[in-house]
């Protein structure tokens, strides 16, 4: 089996999301994803990256910490994870956007404005764990292709 | 800027400016809807042509642009591609009136 692997670093700032964005979404035409799903895994990366800079290393602010992007390619499928050693993402968060609530679209003041993160990466991709991998927290998202 | 904004039969047409609306740029472009709802605008058309990423910080910003209106009516148009599946994987094209182009939602929203 043929296997690309490719890790980016970036530190920890808003500004450094497109980079990574622009990126995946190279690699994702190089697999031959088709153009809706080369949009979503894109949106999903950049999703958990600005999850680690804001939530994770958000407390923090320095912007000097480190996101790393860990992105491997197979015949099969590909596997993004995306790792920072800020603070872990709460128990049972990942579980519950698994299940996001059923909502009213005509009920304007009961919509939320944040929060879809997590459930967009959940319904997107194929397989999410959330672990720890040798002292960072690590996001591991794959798409079959 | 963020947006051009122009008016056409009581209706305030944003035209966004900027090719990603992600976490960077969503503070700001949601100060500007709750601002421009402030001036009085009761029907805004958000011409989203530029746009050719948005993520849910910036959809964020979209519905709480719409919360800000207090009834009044936030509609959409031009939507690329990206921009269209993120409304749709959350449904909030359930939410928005989503038009073809600037001339369709001004025809319907007048």
């Amino acid at each position: 089996m043929v296997m690309k692997h490719i890790l980016l670093k970036i530190k920890s700032r808003l500004e450094n999301t497109d980079m990574v964005g622009k990126s995946i979404y190279g690699i994702c035409n190089l697999a031959g994803m088709t153009p809706s799903d080369t949009v979503r895994v894109e949106l999903c990366v950049v999703e958990a990256v600005t999850n680690c800079i804001k939530h994770a290393y958000g407390a923090q602010e320095s912007g000097d910490n480190t996101v790393r992007i860990d992105i491997t390619l197979t015949d099969e499928d590909l596997q993004v994870k995306v790792l920072d050693k800020g603070m872990p993402m709460p128990d049972g968060l990942l579980e519950s956007a698994r299940h996001p609530p059923a909502f009213d679209p005509e009920n304007i003041e009961a919509l939320t404005t944040s929060g879809r993160g997590l459930m967009l990466i959940a319904e997107i991709m194929d397989e999410v764990d959330y672990l720890e991998e040798d002292g960072w927290n690590c996001l591991v998202m794959r798409k079959k292709l | 800027m963020l947006c051009n904004k122009r008016e056409e039969n009581g209706i305030t047409i944003l035209e966004v400016a900027e090719q990603r609306i992600d976490a960077m740029v969503a503070p700001a472009f949601k100060e500007y809807l709750a601002q421009v709802a402030g001036q009085g605008s009761t029907k805004i058309l958000l011409d989203l042509a530029v746009v050719d990423f948005m993520d849910s910080s910036g959809l964020g910003a979209v519905v709480s642009g719409l919360k800000s209106m207090a009834g009044g009516e936030l509609a959409i148009c031009n939507m690329q591609m990206p921009v269209k599946e993120l409304f749709k994987l959350t449904r909030m094209d359930r939410v928005f009136k989503l038009y073809d182009s600037v001339e369709q939602g001004i025809a319907e929203m007048s």
